[in-house]
């Protein structure tokens, strides 16, 4: 699985965000998901989904080994971690987030809940299709 | 001539049908609106027709074997 | 308490304090959230005959259980207060983020109280509350002032904010957020105004507490999975409520040079298929919806360049076809100088429509508008008359006020064509010949909206010319509506594609824990209805049916034009279709609640109040 974007399909919904905090905290809390959605409003009116890539930037900086690669995704050992976020700043793309409540960043790990319930179709799969042409429904 | 209706939406509250399904025979090929009136669905609670998945106007002439998909009058809010 | 931020976030504007109180179980229980709650509380806490825009008035903001959390549509918030425009009670829900947002802050309700000394900011963030001078902000185009704040203030804030027309108290002033959202109607964007709030701004960072985790996680999963799978979900999300435009023609009730006629002969030019193909740029979404009814545009003449969100089905109606703007864009733009200035859409297009009626007939002389000649299909003259009425000029002034006030002012027998029930300007659907849409207008708690029923594909199913039996679809939809603006989501799923009503009582058990049928949901409906009439008949004092009258264009003149010509509703017709309606809702002839309904109901706190309305 590798996730594919197509913003122009973005509707803003927040969805992937409910079904990733819920997936891994099991709490109903946008601002501990692992992508962020932000708009370009009023001009030219679209929407910019951020997520990791698993460019593995995040490992190679971090002091303490805590972030390491398996079956292709970096994940973080939250016990190793001494929340230094010298990953959260080596993020080419910012997408290690940072909660109060959390010591460890937010990462993606590729679980793909956000790829089975975007109403859209602007976050798939992209070893299973190319892009998706229209939006679910 | 056979089409299956497929009644969706609100309009399942006003026109009881299995399933929301409704097989409609008629002997010759008629547009939608007749198909519609022999079904004894009033025209103008039909909003929208789409004919195999395509969107269409009443005034159509579908295919044998068509299905034909009503949805009922959008809310407008 | 699972389901709820917890608290409700209490502002003293006037001496820039605020508190927090845990949210009352009990209210919750009682009324859910939302529109519920809010009018509880208003009806509680505000003073019969206190002046909207005075010091005494009361903003009330709330969420309900089912917002922010996953739920198909679950970003609705209700701004509740005693509205400038009708006098008595009014509400207004608003889609976007804020009502996700607030909950994430820890709050259900948040309540604006007194008067600001200068113009303000009021920032949530968390249990950090914030009061700053807006002085910088105060003047600008609502959205312009959203992007500035954001800019500011980061742009992970949802931000709240009104316009020149809200600042200046135009009587149909709105509430914006999210470039391109409102909660349009009964003026809150003047109660707004007149307690110098430019902007509110939240962010909150917290987890919704759940009864059942594992539940809503699988309940929430299904609710969605069910949407995607829906059959009618793509052609909703295609042109969103822009789609019925074409039908409400085809029927003759679509509301056409101020109401005069009920058939558009441009509309071919203002469906959701041409805006679709010439300006749409992005289907935007409030918050957890997964069929984006929001049509984000990009607007382009040799006149004007502008985005908007928009324009939606009531902006088509009462931009396109009542002021007669030929083509899309121009209906656009005129959503989009509403939009910036902060006026509601059908109350700009209605009153505007108004005044253009009166130019023609020399009620309003060329001399009043700059020596103008104002026309029904000019986007010119549109544009001049929203911006005087945002800043309150010349001939803006009385327009400002509403066409209920404008045309007792301006004579002339204006006041048959002011077309309003209660000072509220009637919005999208045209009723002379649909009488189960004439009563929902009628009885609508707010004044003349459909929000609350839309009761016209009744209409066509059982014939449009029947008076009687009308009532109980009108009181059912009355009930079933305003539940999803107790729950905190959004009605258009269930309205627009089918969602089964089924799946909210399931999902708000699994978030709340509490056990409601659908038939307690719909009975606590009815519930908050006879408290909201409660609240506008204490504010009126005498009450009786004639507020609930439409205007005499639609007792006395028939349809002139169209599919519906020669139709209208006579006042035998609309008494009998009143009649009919107390008698089902336990009211008396004047459509005052009776006492023995009130007991009926657990709503004994309302008897006084309601016996000593009856007695004047």
């Amino acid at each position: 699985m590798k996730i594919g974007l197509n913003e122009a399909l973005c509707s803003g919904c927040r969805v992937c965000q409910l079904v990733c905090s819920l997936g891994h905290f099991k709490e109903n809390n946008p601002k501990k998901a692992a992508l962020k959605i932000t708009g370009q409003f009023p001009a030219p009116g679209r929407f910019q989904i951020a997520v990791c890539n698993q460019c593995g930037s995040c490992a190679e900086v971090c002091p303490v080994g805590a972030i390491e690669k398996s079956n292709g995704v970096y994940k973080i050992d939250s016990d190793k971690c001494i929340g230094c976020h010298a990953c959260v700043e080596a993020c080419p793309l910012g997408v290690m987030f940072v909660h109060k409540d959390e010591k460890a960043p937010i990462k993606c790990d590729l679980c793909g809940e956000c790829i089975r319930y975007c109403p859209r179709g602007a976050i798939f799969d992209a070893d299973q299709a190319k892009e998706q042409e229209v939006s679910r429904g | 001539m056979q089409y299956t209706l497929q009644i969706v939406g609100h309009l399942r509250e006003i026109i009881p049908a299995a399933d929301g399904d409704i097989t409609v025979d008629r002997p010759a090929p008629e547009t939608v609106r007749q198909i519609l009136g022999a079904a004894g669905i009033n025209p103008d609670l039909v909003m929208t027709v789409l004919v195999d998945g395509e969107r269409r106007n009443k005034e159509y002439t579908p295919p044998d074997g068509a299905t034909i998909t009503c949805l009922s009058a959008l809310a407008g809010g | 308490m699972n389901g709820y931020g917890g608290k409700i976030l209490r502002i003293d504007l006037s001496v820039k304090k605020s508190a927090t109180v845990p949210l009352p179980e009990d209210l919750a229980k009682d009324y859910l959230g939302a529109r519920g709650v809010a009018a509880r509380l208003l009806y509680d806490e505000i003073e019969p005959g206190i002046d909207p825009l005075g010091d005494k008035n009361k903003i009330i903001i709330a969420s309900g259980p089912l917002s922010g959390v996953l739920v198909p549509a679950s970003g609705k918030v209700t701004f509740a207060s005693k509205s400038p425009a009708t006098g008595g009670y009014g509400d207004s829900n608003m889609g976007g983020m804020v009502a996700a947002e607030m909950k994430y802050a820890g709050y259900d309700v948040i309540i604006l109280e007194g008067t600001a000394a200068e113009p303000s900011l009021v920032i949530i963030d968390d249990d950090k509350i914030e009061f700053a001078s807006a002085a910088k902000y105060w003047g600008k185009g609502a959205m312009i002032a959203e992007k500035m704040l954001k800019e500011d203030l980061g742009d992970d804030f949802q931000i709240v904010t009104i316009g020149p027309a809200g600042e200046k108290l135009v009587k149909f002033a709105c509430v914006s957020h999210d470039f391109g959202r409102q909660a349009g109607r009964t003026g809150i964007g003047a109660v707004l105004g007149a307690k110098r709030v430019k902007a509110i701004a939240i962010r909150g960072s917290g987890s919704i507490p759940l009864a059942d985790p594992d539940k809503v996680i699988a309940k929430g999963k299904e609710m969605y999975d069910a949407c995607f799978t829906n059959p009618a979900a793509k052609e909703w999300q295609d042109y969103g409520t822009a789609g019925v435009t074409p039908w409400v023609n085809e029927i003759g009730s679509f509301p056409t040079k101020n109401f005069w006629t009920t058939y558009f002969e441009k509309h071919q030019a203002l469906t959701g298929q041409v805006m679709r193909e010439s300006i749409v740029v992005t289907d935007k979404a409030c918050f957890g919806c997964p069929a984006p009814c929001g049509k984000y545009s990009h607007a382009q003449s040799d006149k004007y360049d502008v985005f908007v969100e928009g324009p939606e089905y009531e902006t088509t109606a009462l931009i396109g076809g009542n002021c007669e703007m030929p083509t899309i864009e121009d209906v656009a733009y005129g959503n989009y100088l509403c939009d910036e200035l902060g006026l509601d859409t059908i109350s700009g297009g209605g009153v505007v429509a108004f005044a253009l009626e009166c130019f023609e007939k020399g009620i309003i002389k060329k001399e009043e508008v700059d020596g103008r000649e104002l026309k029904f299909g000019d986007i010119d003259s549109f544009k001049y008359l929203v911006e005087k009425i945002a800043a309150r000029e010349g001939i803006g002034d009385l327009l400002a006020e509403g066409v209920r006030t404008a045309a007792a002012r301006l004579g002339g027998g204006s006041e048959r064509f002011a077309i309003h029930i209660k000072g509220l300007e009637w919005s999208g659907y045209e009723a002379r010949y649909a009488p189960a849409m004439m009563l929902a207008y009628m009885t609508c708690d707010v004044g003349a909206h459909h929000n609350r029923a839309w009761a016209i594909t009744h209409d066509v199913a059982v014939g449009r010319e029947e008076i009687a039996g009308k009532a109980p679809k009108v009181i059912e939809l009355q009930h079933i509506r305003p539940m999803f603006d107790m729950l905190g989501a959004c009605r258009l799923l269930w309205v627009e594609i089918g969602f089964p009503l089924h799946h909210y009582p399931e999902i708000l058990r699994v978030i709340t824990g509490y056990d409601y049928s659908l038939e307690d949901l719909l009975k606590i409906s009815e519930k908050v209805w006879n408290i909201t009439r409660a609240f506008t008949i204490r504010e009126y004092g005498r009450f009786d049916r004639k507020y609930d009258y439409p205007p005499a264009r639609f007792y006395e003149e028939p349809i002139p034009t169209g599919p519906s010509k020669g139709h209208y509703i006579d006042m035998d017709g609309i008494n009998a279709l009143l009649d009919e309606y107390y008698e089902l809702r336990g009211w008396d002839n004047n459509g005052i609640p009776t006492t023995a309904k009130l007991r009926e109901l657990g709503l004994d706190f309302l008897i006084p109040d309601m016996e000593a309305a009856r007695g004047k």
